[in-house]
């Protein structure tokens, strides 16, 4: 499909969604999986999180969480998996219990304790044949870079580093993937644990399809919260679900993004939803042209069109993504 | 990125004097290794790279010998730091030599160097 057909495609994809009504500053990225979600649901920032890899570690760690910290872990690894090779870890279709992730923080005021546990798990992930010829492809570099004696690996790091990363980046992105997270909020009204009551939960749910050497990306994400308990304020977005689709291209010179979020308030029983769309194109090293449409406020059923260009002086190499 | 180091000596008996002992080392928990094996006092490299089925040569020629193994595992699961190796080395005992620790940071590497003395 040439550029120009996908950007008909996409344009009459925004047409159509632009029919739906109001929009709100929902972005597609909050609807995002996130890493530590036990974190996330707390709102803290810990500076510090200690990952266990150990049951011994781990008594210590949880020690640690009740006087106020943060702990990530992947129980599966408690155990050495002398048999668990590389390959079998990019072959595993279903790695339900190798991608499990447990997420615990605490915060300690003098008034008030709180305690979030959150669980990230990807029970699906699928990489086309082409693309584990790829990953295998950079893991025999590092490989050919690791077989060399401690003066040799010395010399060889900054390139492991960066064909580790490389893969990595790949990893992250199979063919298709699905995964599901949780997360719990417990406060107290004291600085005891004695006290603790739900506050919140939450779930997400993300799925990808990244085909291989094709230039489109698909996601879909949905996300469940909710405030629980006696004190839980019956006020907007104090429960909702939201879901949205999400669908990016990229090339040389051209990419651009399309996704679309709905917001079901169910405290009020009320919808609302908010549509974008950017677009990049690279004239020459110094030149992109950019464009926007957006459906983006609140109660306003207006459409924001914004077509412009980007003037670069430095030297170094523009990139459009 | 950082290197941890470790050095180790382990002692193999060669139990079966007649027939060739033949080498595979498996890194687990996911992450990538590969090695560089040397006989002490050989000028040159045994063997590089991963280890699969290697021939050592007959069990009674290597009694005395001492093969050095240089195993360098870098942490990519990120999942965990941990780091894991098993040598199984056939007509010897122990047959299997576990290895297993971790590095400081995601990402880092661990390099052991373990020399196999055997008997």
């Amino acid at each position: 499909m040439t550029a120009k057909r996908i950007c008909s495609v996409l344009l009459l994809v925004i047409g159509a969604c632009s029919a739906f009504g109001q929009t709100d500053s929902i972005s597609i990225n909050d609807l995002t999986i996130p890493t530590s979600p036990g974190l996330i649901l707390s709102g803290s920032s810990p500076t510090t999180i200690e990952r266990p890899s150990n049951p011994k570690m781990l008594s210590l760690s949880l020690l640690n969480l009740l006087g106020g910290s943060a702990i990530e872990f992947n129980p599966y690894y408690f155990k050495p998996r002398y048999a668990f090779s590389f390959e079998d870890y990019a072959k595993q279709k279903f790695p339900l219990l190798s991608t499990i992730g447990i997420s615990a923080a605490t915060t300690r005021t003098d008034t008030s304790t709180s305690l979030s546990v959150g669980v990230r798990v990807q029970p699906v992930r699928i990489f086309s044949q082409a693309k584990l010829k790829e990953v295998d492809s950079i893991k025999q570099h590092i490989l050919d870079l690791l077989a060399v004696g401690r003066t040799g690996l010395a010399q060889n790091l900054a390139a492991i580093e960066k064909l580790n990363d490389s893969l990595r980046n790949i990893m992250a992105k199979p063919t298709f993937d699905i995964e599901l997270a949780g997360a719990y909020l417990g406060a107290s009204p004291t600085n005891t644990y004695k006290d603790l009551g739900a506050k919140k939960w939450g779930a997400w749910l993300n799925m990808m399809w990244n085909p291989h050497r094709f230039p489109l990306t698909f996601v879909a994400l949905a996300r469940y919260s909710t405030l629980i308990g006696p004190g839980a304020p019956n006020a907007k977005d104090s429960a909702y679900f939201d879901y949205g689709l999400s669908l990016s291209y990229t090339a040389t010179r051209l990419d651009f993004s399309a996704e679309f979020v709905e917001r079901h308030d169910l405290s009020y029983d009320g919808s609302y939803h908010r549509f974008t769309f950017a677009g990049n194109f690279l004239i020459n090293s110094n030149i992109v042209l950019v464009a926007s449409i957006g459906k983006n406020f609140d109660k306003v059923n207006n459409i924001l069109t914004v077509l412009g260009a980007k003037f670069g002086l430095s030297k170094e190499k523009v990139k459009t993504n | 990125m950082q290197v941890k180091t470790r050095d180790d000596t382990k002692n193999l008996t060669v139990s079966n004097l007649s027939s060739n002992v033949i080498l595979t080392i498996t890194i687990g928990n996911a992450q990538l290794g590969a090695n560089v094996l040397q006989f002490k006092g050989a000028p040159d490299v045994f063997a590089k790279g991963t280890i699969t089925n290697l021939d050592l040569g007959p069990g009674l020629a290597l009694r005395g010998k001492t093969l050095n193994i240089i195993t360098n595992i870098l942490d990519h699961n990120p999942s965990t730091n941990g780091v894991v190796a098993t040598y199984f080395f056939s007509g010897c005992t122990p047959s299997a030599s576990l290895f297993s620790d971790t590095v400081d940071n995601d990402g880092d590497i661990f390099s052991v160097s373990t020399d196999f003395i055997f008997s």
